[in-house]
């Protein structure tokens, strides 16, 4: 990942991540994460138009239903709020791509996103994008965070 | 008078945000309707009466652009105002979705304070939350 679209990619998410879920989130290095917990959810919102990729968010259930709890204005104890963990996750997702298009590539390029998929990650999974060049980590609340972006061939303007 | 609104949105979080924020408005709200996508939206539309639809942009099935489209080709559904609340900020979407008769755009992440002074200004009510 280019260092610009790094730095533009981790002001907006931890932007995103007060803006929408009240939480504080702080980039730091990969190898100050412990994977303490495979069972991540991991959510993708790709994206085409001026340019075509994708962005991924990995977190664990934990912080998502803690997300949700912001969101909603509930206790985490709340059972909708482990109900909602996957689509706060998913909107999360959503609204990042959002603001890292127009904040990366200006107001004026059209781009569409698509619906987010939530999936369960695994172990093998969440190593892959820990490793990959294309990630930043990030601690949220306590919690660990992946954040990921790929951009694939420039569209035809 | 008390109002019909339609929330559109495939993000169950979004659509109760948008509720909670409406009931806690002081508008005087008489049913709040949800739906996933336009095409349910626009089954409510021909259901209900409906005096605002709050909509997002990507959606399955079919996107908040196309419902739009739809609803404009209806004589009495194009004079529904909509609110478009979604995270794309491209100027160009923008103004392509007012041309098409949209009354507001909002982008997410939004405040609820937002969403409410909106509504009333769209609604022309005015209410002390």
């Amino acid at each position: 990942m280019l260092d610009e679209y790094k730095t533009v990619l981790s002001e907006v998410f931890c932007d995103v991540l007060m803006r929408y879920a009240f939480m504080f989130g702080e980039e730091c290095e990969k190898e100050s994460i412990l994977l303490d917990n495979p069972d991540y959810l991991h959510v993708n919102v790709s994206f085409n138009g001026y340019k075509s990729g994708n962005i991924g968010i990995l977190a664990s259930p934990e912080l998502c239903i803690e997300m949700a709890a912001n969101v909603l204005g509930t206790d985490m104890e709340d059972d909708n709020c482990a109900n909602d963990a996957k689509d706060a996750l998913a909107e999360l997702a959503n609204v990042v791509c959002g603001q890292f298009l127009s904040s990366a590539y200006g107001s004026e390029p059209i781009f569409n996103l698509s619906p987010p998929s939530v999936s369960e990650v695994s172990e093998l999974e969440w190593q892959e994008i820990y490793e990959n060049d294309n990630s930043l980590t990030f601690m949220v609340e306590d919690n660990p965070a992946l954040i990921y972006l790929d951009i694939e061939q420039e569209a035809e303007v | 008078m008390s109002y019909n609104i339609l929330i559109v949105d495939d993000s169950r979080t979004t659509r109760m945000v948008i509720s909670k924020t409406l009931n806690l408005s002081g508008i005087p709200i008489n049913q709040l309707y949800e739906a996933e996508n336009g095409r349910v939206a626009l089954k409510i539309l021909d259901e209900n009466w409906i005096d605002l639809v709050l909509a997002d942009i990507n959606m399955p099935e079919m996107d908040g652009v196309e419902m739009v489209d739809q609803m404009a080709k209806d004589g009495l559904l194009k004079t529904i105002p909509v609110v478009i609340v979604s995270t794309e900020g491209s100027q160009t979407r923008i103004e392509e979705m007012r041309a098409k008769g949209v009354k507001a755009y909002v982008r997410k992440p939004f405040t609820p304070e937002l969403i409410k002074n909106l509504v009333e200004d769209i609604l022309g009510e005015k209410h002390v939350g």
